[in-house]
């Protein structure tokens, strides 16, 4: 297939190249720095039009007519040199980069590329490359720690799992607070497929991870609403631009190839204990019965989990399994439990063209073997895209993109009773070899460990037979074309599709305990997107020194999104044919169809006076078909101005080299969900083959608005010595009002909540980037980069009444947002407190609970961000990411099952010996429990009502027991700091030198080891990964059950042609 | 018509506990029968933003249409149905000014008092029923998952509901209850089990029950009360065999027995080490019960038959009170179709039944309403004080303790605080022991 592409270019290429001359002048061009060579370096022979541009070599020729004397050779960030023929055939030149000259070009809004120094608000950019080395399933992960004031927070249910993407904080109550993803000017489908809720579920992944990361050029990261409001309504999160590669003109096919393979080790966060079994009170209570002299274990027992047992010292037992061994501890049954896992990713692309016509052709393939067995992800890309100068004046650019991914088999998060849960709760004496040997009886029927509750799952036989698949195969294609319409005015328009389709299917094992009868269900949805819009730019000059650059635009973008799942119900008729038809009483079936249209207009001018004040200011209007004709068309405006004061004052000194002030001011406004602007009647499932509707609970606000931000944001840009250090600060403030949310009403008018617009949430913040060159020689070269950010946020009002907001709950602990408070407080219950904040004990030595639940925790961190250090020598490069959050707090529910529930965590072993001894003194004095004082267990540490310092010793069992859901229920014990330092990412690379690649006929070598995830440094959580969730939704600080984290190390290739 | 919405946690958790129905054997559970649970407070939600408000979008849907004038009147007994359930229930509730968020944009309706709801519903029973049209259209047959369309047993079961609600009325207001029942010796009532108001569950809404202890999730370990099961055995019930399986330790031992687990014992209490904790020595509730289609019983012809024998004793009805309360009995014994139990086994337990008295009456009835009727066997029992219940722990029952209503969500204290402030102020704190306004014992 590539061959045959290729033939094909080389033929279209050999076209484009007619114009032989006789005069020829050739020569390489190289960076004066490094010495490496400097492909698409233009060089225009002065005077004339002709002109050409340096290959992958950096090597030109160029044919020159007589009477010209001199080649002028420019590149983007160099000083531009104007060189003399004198007669020479051969010229190389040495670029120099411009030092003083610090317009660094980034992509902004729409696409459009312009000077950093030319803006009034922040935008951070990341080069494609950065991500092409060491790999995660979705690169958006690898942006973590590297852009200050971006929170990224993945679920851990294996490759491919859906990212949360959040800038700046929290703005809206109940809408999305994810930014917008738009690739090359479109607008990107990135909706969330994940449907676990604390109860269980799987995490299908978002639509962002469809992105091939080889294909990036670079990333921008539009923080705030003043460099994302010419998005209008879908951008008030902020927004993520991505541009993908185009061919750049060059002499011969450039073809790269990148491959990376790396293994995936589990990082278990849990230090079990390995000194008790099975049991309760220390012996052989509970779950076991003795039977012939030997305890024997009843896997139906209510106490059949945990080890509050006796110690394991060999003694002899008949296990769950019926098999007689020694009472013996397993440590490694966790780990064991998974493998080291594998993923391979191979990219080609080709690319090349004149300046006419360039084109890129890209295919990729992502294959990972997770580290639980079964688990797969396997994800292919193919892009091509071409650009074309038709004529002097129209341009086109056309590229299509498709995507086929394939998961097996993901896994279940939270309370899906899979293994995290299986493991947190096993009698620490239970060996993997046990589980896998007898998942099932002769019968076929599962068998597992514990069957009081029948939804605890053998998690060998999950992994093997409670199977699950799904797909997505995805078609973006976007066509534009420009046209020079005057001298100075230029029109764009552009349209672009967007197809998604996923399928995915379930199956619950026949014979299984959870669902005995079996089950199966599919779903099938597709997703369409279309966008059109235009532009058109007029550039002029009022004076000699003020200039301006007016664009008028449009864009209209249409949603469709229908999804239809199947489930059988009832059983399977005929055991173990997984089919709907298969359905013992008629499947269950629901279709869901829902559309939406944005309509927009915009207009936007740049003012700039000499080379050091730039105005901009914008404004756009949107028509939303989710908001009610009087209130659908609203408009947002924006200013923002930077002012370069080292240049307007003429600063020529070397401590300052460049300086900068930014200020700006934005509205945006953001729609709601489709159908919130009318009553509807949702389907409510069949009765007696008679479908059921019922009227939506929710009062829609007939007369909805959309929610506004409001943002101020001013900053400055500094850099000292001539590059060796640059600093970036940014201050800004950002109110939204108008908060589209569901407030409860009492249920006895009917209806549980009405919609309506009320509510202000603040945030405020500052972030601070710092690069330095601390040593920058010939051949030594270290950068080191910091990133910072603290974001205030404030629930300013909600309504009148509503004294708090609910984002999440389970078990009494609920995560809300409450006026005067940040969003995302966590509430539950905590151990009463006397006047001296000491923790006050009962009678029995155990903690009094507080009356009522209170807030215990907020999620929100104080600050955020990295440090990326990166050495180069001659040819060999480091680089080590650093990430780090500090304060916010979590809930964790792992913690709270292996300790209160099953003692199966380390930090339960405390004073069990001491107890169980005065347990045995007590029963040798013949003292009933209420008379006797316990010489020893665990002290919990507090007073008593009285003031006196707590002395009454408890058994372990019942000490972390109280905490639990099951009885006292005290979250407190629970709640951690979920700060954290990691060592997120190391490469070291190699990059071969020419005289070993050319030997090689290679235009370039380099290998790299890459490693992930490979150090979590510090941790305010136990026994758990801080950054764990299992949900992308508003309702984070929750942790329940959590995977390992997958740590990954692996080798990476490329290999230029 | 879709919402015959019950909250399982309330109707089986709550009901059947108090009326002594279950027992939980030993675990956390034990003992703590009077603790109430978050299943009211969803259940207070669903009956008024779904169950009653679908029927109020029904009747405005069919509004001013003669031709529909059917389906707006079965809506109209729905809704008394539903209505009465949550007065029993909390006692002074919103009604007039009820689900009127979306009409009026009534976000705070005021409470009405029980004794003002009384009437109006009776009230409304009666106009619905009047206004019943058989020439006009019906509901289809498989819409109406009670009656099928059938109007003379809509009107039949509206009847049966009347006399439910003026028999309510008995202690509190007699006067009243003796003229509201004067009024219906006319009246047709659900007289056969054919024609009891039954909600059909099927595979696609399953028996709660089903979900709850044969799927064994929360009511893994519940049983069969002592109360219920030793009530039954003292007497030669033969309705034990549908109420109760035999115990698995019996079957061992080769004299297949019945043994019920005991209420109000708390879970640390030594007499629960007389009960093996793997449950082999009590008796699981019967299979009757635990299909998925076992039926949803709201009214019976025997609830009727009883009802007639009350008022028949107070001299309030023109009937013989001992054949209607045995006629009850033979309809509650006869309901459990295919129950193996023989002609002769009714003739003889109803010849060996003692004489009529309202003890006796309400305590046939609350057997009657096993498993199937919780709620109305709790409304009965707080009318009449029957049957007296036994404390299992020793202790006589605490009456303190015992709730006499279940509580208001505690939303409703934000929500709609001035209206149950108000509510609070007629009826008496929000607490389980105030008593509703009928409940006179």
């Amino acid at each position: 297939m590539i061959k045959r592409y290729l033939l094909l270019i080389l033929f279209f290429h050999s076209l484009l190249n007619l114009n032989a001359q006789q005069l020829t002048i050739s020569g390489t061009v190289v960076a004066v720095d490094d010495g490496s060579s400097l492909p698409g370096v233009s060089i225009l022979v002065k005077g004339s039009t002709q002109g050409t541009i340096t290959d992958l070599d950096g090597k030109y020729s160029i044919a020159v007519s007589s009477g010209k004397d001199s080649l002028q050779f420019s590149y983007l960030g160099m000083i531009t040199q104007l060189i003399a023929i004198n007669n020479q055939v051969v010229i190389n030149v040495k670029m120099v980069a411009d030092q003083k000259n610090m317009n660094e070009v980034v992509v902004t809004a729409l696409g459009i590329k312009r000077e950093k120094k030319a803006l009034g608000y922040s935008v951070q950019e990341i080069k494609g490359m950065e991500m092409q080395t060491a790999r995660d399933a979705s690169f958006i992960n690898q942006l973590s720690g590297k852009v200050a004031g971006l929170n990224i927070t993945s679920t851990t249910g294996g490759p491919g799992s859906s990212s949360r993407i959040v800038l700046r904080g929290v703005t809206s109550l109940s809408g999305s607070n994810q930014a917008l993803i738009v690739i090359d000017g479109v607008p990107m489908e990135n909706n969330t497929s994940n449907n676990t809720t604390q109860w269980g579920g799987r995490d299908y992944g978002n639509g962002l991870s469809d992105i091939n990361p080889d294909d990036i050029e670079s990333v921008s990261v539009l923080k705030g609403a003043n460099a994302a409001a010419l998005y209008g309504s879908l951008a008030a999160n902020g927004v993520i631009v991505i541009t993908t590669k185009k061919g750049t003109a060059s002499k011969g096919i450039g073809v790269t190839f990148n491959s990376s393979t790396t293994v995936e080790l589990p990082y278990i966060h849990t230090k079990f204990q390995d000194v008790y079994g099975a049991g309760r009170n220390g012996k052989f209570e509970g779950p076991w019965t003795t039977v012939n002299g030997i305890p024997t274990y009843n896997t139906a027992s209510a106490n059949a989990f945990g080890s509050w047992g006796p110690k394991m010292q060999g003694q002899t037992i008949r296990d769950w399994d019926g098999q007689t061994r020694a009472f013996n501890p397993e440590p490694d049954n966790y780990k064991s439990y998974f493998q080291t896992g594998v993923t391979g990713v191979n990219n080609i692309s080709l690319q090349g063209g004149s300046d006419k016509v360039t084109y890129r052709l890209s295919a990729g393939n992502f294959t990972t073997k997770d580290i639980v067995p079964n688990t797969t992800l396997n994800r292919t890309n193919v892009t091509a895209r071409t650009a074309a100068a038709i004529s002097e004046k129209l341009s086109i650019d056309v590229s299509v993109t498709y995507s086929h991914q394939v998961a097996e088999n993901r896994l279940g998060l939270a309370n899906s009773f899979s293994a995290p849960s299986n493991y947190m709760m096993m009698p620490r004496n239970i060996s993997a070899a046990s589980l896998e040997n007898y998942m099932m009886d002769a019968s076929g029927k599962e068998k597992t460990w514990f069957t009081n509750w029948n939804w605890m799952t053998n998690p060998y036989w999950q992994r093997k037979y409670e199977l699950n698949s799904d797909s997505r195969d995805r078609l973006i294609g976007i066509v534009s074309a420009s046209y020079q319409i005057l001298p100075r005015l230029r029109g764009m328009i552009r349209s672009n599709a967007d197809f998604n389709f996923r399928r995915n299917d379930e199956r619950e094992a026949y014979n299984g305990i959870s669902n005995s009868m079996g089950s199966f269900s599919n779903g099938w949805s597709t997703y369409k997107q279309n966008q059109s819009d235009f532009l058109f730019t007029y550039e002029n000059q009022i004076a000699d020194d003020l200039t301006y650059v007016f664009n008028l635009g449009g864009s209209t973008l249409q949603k469709r999104d229908e999804t239809t799942t199947e489930r059988t119900d009832g059983g399977l008729a005929i055991p173990y044919f997984y089919s709907i038809e298969n359905s013992v009483n008629r499947p269950t079936v629901s279709h869901r169809l829902t559309e939406s249209r944005t309509n927009g207009l915009y207009s936007f001018v740049q003012f700039s006076y000499k080379t050091w004040l730039f105005l901009d200011v914008t404004a756009r209007n949107d028509w939303s078909s989710t908001l009610p004709k009087s209130n659908r068309s609203y408009f947002y405006p924006s200013v923002s101005s930077g002012f370069v004061f080292t240049e307007a004052l003429d600063w020529k000194q070397n401590i300052l080299s460049f300086g900068k002030l930014r200020a700006s001011w934005a509205q945006v406004g953001r729609d709601t969900d489709p159908y919130r602007t009318n009553y509807s009647y949702p389907a409510a499932g069949s009765f007696n083959g008679a479908p059921m509707y019922q009227l939506d609970p929710s009062i829609p606000l007939l007369n909805l608005k959309p929610e506004i931000t409001s943002n101020v944001e001013f900053g400055t840009e500094l850099i000292f010595f001539n590059n060796r250090i640059g600093i970036d600060i940014t201050y800004y403030r950002s109110n939204t009002k108008n908060q589209i949310l569901p407030a409860s009403v009492s249920a006895s008018s009917g209806f549980v909540n009405a919609i309506i617009n009320s509510g202000e949430i603040m945030n405020k913040g500052i972030e601070i980037q710092l690069k330095t060159k601390p040593i920058e020689t010939k051949n030594f070269r270290w950068n080191l980069d910091f990133n910072f950010a603290h974001n205030k946020n404030e629930v300013v009002a909600l309504t009148n009444g509503l004294e708090t907001y609910q984002l999440f709950y389970q078990w009494n602990l609920t995560i809300e947002a409450r006026p005067g408070h940040a969003y995302g407080d966590i509430v539950g219950y905590g151990i009463k407190r006397d006047a001296n904040g000491n923790k006050l004990v009962d009678e029995n030595g155990l903690y009094i609970r507080d009356s009522k639940p209170k807030v215990l925790g907020n999620y929100n961190p104080k600050f955020t961000g990295g440090v990326q250090n990166g050495f180069s020598y001659k040819n060999f490069s480091m680089a080590f990411l650093v990430d780090y959050r500090v304060g916010g707090d979590m809930f964790s529910g792992t913690n709270m099952y292996a300790s209160g529930y099953s003692g199966n965590l380390e930090s339960t072993l405390e004073g069990r010996d001491a107890w169980y001894a005065s347990e045995a003194d007590r029963i040798a004095a013949g003292v009933s429990p209420e008379n006797w004082v316990a010489t020893g267990g665990y002290l919990a540490d507090g007073v008593t009502e009285s003031g006196a310092v707590n002395s009454i010793y408890v058994n372990p069992e019942l000490y972390w027991g109280q905490f639990s859901e099951w009885t006292n229920e005290i979250h407190e014990e629970f709640i951690y700091d979920a700060s954290f330092v990691k060592l997120r990412e190391v490469t070291i690379g190699y990059q071969f030198p020419s005289r070993i690649s050319d030997r090689m006929h290679l235009r370039g070598l380099s290998v790299a080891l890459t490693a992930r995830n490979l150090w979590l440094i510090y941790s305010g959580a136990p026994n758990i990964d801080p950054e764990s969730s299992y949900s992308n939704g508003n309702g984070q600080g929750y942790e329940i059950y959590s995977w390992p984290t997958r740590r990954s190390i692996g080798v990476n290739i490329k290999i230029t042609l | 018509m879709n919402s015959y919405i019950t909250n399982a946690n309330v109707h089986y958790w709550l009901m059947m506990n108090w009326n002594m129905y279950f027992a939980n054997l030993g675990g956390v559970d034990a003992g703590k029968e009077y603790d109430s649970n978050d299943g009211k407070d969803a259940f207070w939600t669903e009956h008024y933003s779904q169950a009653l408000m679908n029927a109020r979008e029904v009747q405005r849907l069919t509004a001013g249409n003669n031709y529909l004038i059917n389906k707006n009147s079965i809506a109209r007994i729905w809704q008394v149905y539903l209505f009465s359930q949550l007065t029993d229930l909390f006692g002074d509730i919103p009604y007039s000014q009820a689900l009127q968020g979306a009409t009026g944009l009534n976000f705070t309706p005021a409470y009405d008092r029980q004794q003002n709801i009384y009437p109006a519903l009776i009230n409304e029973l009666k106009q619905a029923t009047a206004a019943m049209d058989p020439t006009q259209a019906l509901f289809p047959t498989n819409v109406d998952p009670i009656y099928q369309g059938n109007i003379t047993k809509w009107t039949n079961f509206a009847n049966s509901l009347r006399l439910r609600l003026a028999m309510r009325m008995s202690v509190v207001d007699p006067n009243k209850a003796q003229q509201e029942i004067a009024n219906l010796q006319p009246a047709t009532f659900i007289s056969t089990n054919p024609e009891n108001a039954i909600f059909r569950y099927n595979g696609e809404i399953r028996n709660p029950l089903y979900d709850l202890i044969q799927s064994g999730q929360s009511g893994g370990r519940t049983y069969p009360s002592k109360f219920l099961i030793d009530k039954l055995k003292s007497t030669n019930d033969p309705r034990i065999i549908v109420f109760a399986q035999v115990t698995t330790e019996s079957i061992i031992i080769g004299i297949p027995d019945y043994d019920g687990v005991p209420n109000l014992v708390p879970s640390n209490s030594s007499i629960w080490g007389n009960y093996n904790t793997d449950a082999s020595d009590v008796s699981k509730i019967g299979t009757w019960f635990l299909k998925q289609d076992a039926p949803g019983v709201l009214m019976s012809a025997a609830e009727v038959n009883f009802l007639k024998a009350e008022a028949a004793l107070n001299g309030w009805w023109s009937g013989n009170a001992q054949q209607l309360y045995e006629d009850g009995v033979t309809a509650s014994i006869q309901s459990y179709t295919s129950s193996g139990i023989t002609a002769g086994q009714i003739t003889n337990y109803v010849a060996s039944l003692p004489s009529v008295n309202q003890e006796n009456i309400i305590t046939q009835k609350w057997i009657s309403f096993a498993f199937q009727n919780g709620y109305e066997a709790y409304a009965e029992y707080r009318r009449t004080g029957f049957p007296v219940y036994t404390d299992y722990s020793g202790n006589p029952i605490n009456t303190n303790v015992f709730p006499n209503r279940l509580t208001y969500p505690p939303t409703e204290g934000n929500l709609n605080s001035v209206n149950y402030n108000a509510a609070l102020a007629n009826q008496g704190a929000d607490v389980a022991g105030t008593k509703v306004w009928w409940d006179g014992n």
